[in-house]
């Protein structure tokens, strides 16, 4: 499909050079790091990469479709507590709590994801949060879900499996997976379509693009690979608690993507990183620990609007003496809306 | 039901719909001008109301100059965000100036927690003296009565300030298209500052009304800012009398939903409430739908 105007140029995430390569690289790095370091690091990074997988789903709602998400915790209490109540109260085997759960909160995306994308911008992000929140109420109040105290999984052999190892490369891998998926999507008709609608509803609906089928598509993926994360971060602490996947959660991984940097391939990783690190790194100065995290967040996305990514790309281009490309605009430039 | 119970939640729902219609009033207001959904509403007024109770309640001044300094005080924070964190560093999209926001509201509220969360909560003291008097056998409550005379008369004040003044035109001008108005010679940023002033005026205003009838912590103003948020979306955000009608609905839902079904089902209610009025109506109840031009 040819796409003139407003087809927005694509730039690889490490500026040029093949970084399907640099990626895997990077991952056989994390892998080793992991296999090696002690079970408390391996803990940090097993954490790392299921908010990546989580924060890698979310892009491409956000960053691609610029769709407003805001309820994204609420898809990771999904496969949270299905796969927790799949475990301890129904005794299904590990897999198939996971996948199962992962389905359901993908079923529920395309279900709250059909009236509500036929909203846009703010409307859009409120219904969501509001969506995050009531997932959050109904199993604080219910008892079978565990009320207030939430479920324990019985997971205690699993998580000590080579000691830990065995669900960090299961993390590891399903982050990957994502990554791939998500890089499809993007270099896709899916990703360009979504890009498309992004820039302008209108204009994508007369190019024939179907705009209601893309969103809900993206919706659905992000659900996914949401409810995965969230299933996964069960097993591995072992307990799903109300407060854990509240609101709070939405926010988390909502401004994870925005501090990678939204709608590029590598941002997620970053912001992930950025929002399981800082914590654990500023542990010592305590009550000013949150100050620190929140003045980062705020210089970071005022200061560089395209993230962590951009800041990046910016001092390589700048440690190379080369000035930024004329005329390439990735497509966040676009100025006010909405007035 | 009978008629005192009946009555009592229909007051109750219409006073907290009061704080819904005020603040939604204020997000809306920053929306339509800036494009920015100011997540930081609420924290800002939670800060200004700590202000208020630990520091300016010891100067030696009448509680309504208190108030009113600490108003003012609100209104200059809450300009300063804007020309410091929204106007002076540009380039974001409309995404990117929300989530400054949203990253504001997390460092406001790590502040408040570092200062004053080990001590919480506080008592606020009442605007208004407690106790309440008889209307056709059911109690009225005079901090009832007090919100809704000043909701109703800040409700008044805004109408006059938007139907009746220069600066009320050329704010709704610019709400309307900024572009446009700043063809026709508005000084859009200048309006911009002057309507995060009326924000964070009323963001405090709420907060110190709600302050002494609810214990007052760090986490004061966050069930309400949601539900401005939800009035403004439910009231349609083009429409500022839509945003007043939609707080004043969400709080009557709300309250009665409480009431018959149950307190726990009170914000999926809500929410239920919320999506089927924008299954039908996805501009609001009172909003206009956006037609685009390309």
């Amino acid at each position: 499909m040819n796409m003139p105007l407003v087809c927005v140029p694509h730039r690889g995430a490490a500026g040029g050079a093949s970084p399907a390569r640099q990626v895997l690289l990077a991952f056989a790095l994390v892998l080793v790091l992991g296999s090696l370091t002690g079970d408390y690091p391996r803990y940090v990074l097993t954490l790392w990469m299921l908010y990546s997988l989580s924060a890698i789903g979310l892009n491409v709602v956000l960053g691609f479709g610029k769709i407003y998400s805001l309820g994204h915790g609420g898809f990771m209490l999904l496969g949270a507590y299905g796969t927790a109540v799949g475990l301890s109260r129904w005794g299904l085997p590990v897999p198939v709590a996971l996948v199962a759960s992962a389905v359901l909160a993908t079923a529920v995306g395309v279900v709250v994801g059909l009236p509500a994308l036929r909203l846009k911008h703010f409307s859009l992000a409120i219904v969501t949060f509001a969506f995050g929140i009531t997932l959050f109420q109904l199993v604080k109040s219910t008892a079978y879900t565990g009320g207030p105290q939430g479920l324990f999984l019985e997971v205690a052999g699993l998580q000590a499996l080579w000691q830990g190892r065995v669900l960090f490369y299961v993390a590891a891998l399903l982050c990957l997976a994502g990554l791939a998926l998500s890089y499809s999507v993007m270099v896709s008709r899916t990703g360009r379509a979504l890009r498309m609608i992004a820039a302008n509803e209108t204009v994508a609906r007369s190019f024939g693009i179907r705009v209601t089928f893309h969103k809900l598509a993206a919706f659905a993926l992000a659900a996914l690979l949401g409810a995965l994360s969230g299933g996964l971060h069960a097993l591995v602490t072992g307990v799903v608690a109300p407060e854990t996947f509240g609101p709070d959660l939405s926010i988390l991984i909502f401004a994870a993507v925005m501090i990678g940097g939204q709608g590029r391939l590598l941002g997620p990783l970053l912001g992930a990183a950025f929002v399981v690190a800082i914590p654990e790194l500023t542990q010592d100065a305590r009550a000013l620990a949150q100050i620190i995290y929140a003045v980062l967040f705020l210089v970071i996305v005022t200061l560089s609007p395209s993230g962590l990514v951009g800041m990046i790309e910016a001092a390589w281009r700048r440690a190379r003496g080369n000035p930024p490309p004329a005329g390439v605009h990735v497509g966040n430039a676009t100025g006010e809306e909405g007035a | 039901m009978n008629l005192d119970l009946a009555l009592s939640t229909a007051v109750a729902g219409i006073v907290s719909g009061a704080y819904y219609s005020l603040l939604g009033l204020a997000i809306a207001l920053i929306y339509r001008t800036t494009a920015v959904a100011n997540f930081a509403q609420g924290e800002l007024g939670t800060f200004s109301t700590f202000l208020l109770v630990l520091y300016v309640a010891r100067l030696q001044l009448s509680p309504v100059l208190q108030v009113l300094l600490s108003i003012l005080i609100a209104a200059g924070i809450s300009a300063l965000v804007y020309r410091v964190l929204l106007r002076a560093q540009r380039g974001g999209d409309a995404l990117n100036l929300t989530v400054r926001t949203l990253a504001l509201y997390t460092l406001v509220h790590a502040v408040t927690l570092y200062l004053w969360g080990a001590h919480e909560p506080y008592t606020a003291r009442g605007l208004f003296s407690a106790g309440g008097f008889d209307v056709a056998g059911f109690q009225l409550a005079y901090d009832q009565l007090g919100t809704l005379v000043i909701a109703a008369g800040l409700g008044l004040v805004l109408f006059v300030l938007f139907r009746f003044t220069r600066v009320g035109l050329a704010m709704r001008s610019v709400a309307m298209n900024a572009e446009v108005a700043s063809l026709l010679g508005i000084d859009v940023h200048r309006i911009a500052l002057v309507v995060w002033l009326i924000a964070g005026a009323i963001g405090a205003l709420v907060a110190m009304l709600i302050a002494p009838i609810s214990f007052l912590g760090t986490d004061l103003m966050q069930p309400y800012i949601l539900k401005a948020f939800t009035a403004a979306v439910l009231g349609g955000l083009t429409s500022f009398p839509g945003v007043v009608l939609g707080g004043l609905l969400l709080g009557l839902i709300e309250s009665f939903g409480s009431t018959w079904i149950s307190i726990h089902l009170r914000e999926p209610f809500t929410f239920a409430i919320l999506l089927m009025v924008l299954l039908f109506r996805p501009a609001g109840l009172f909003g206009k739908q956006h037609l685009g031009r390309v």
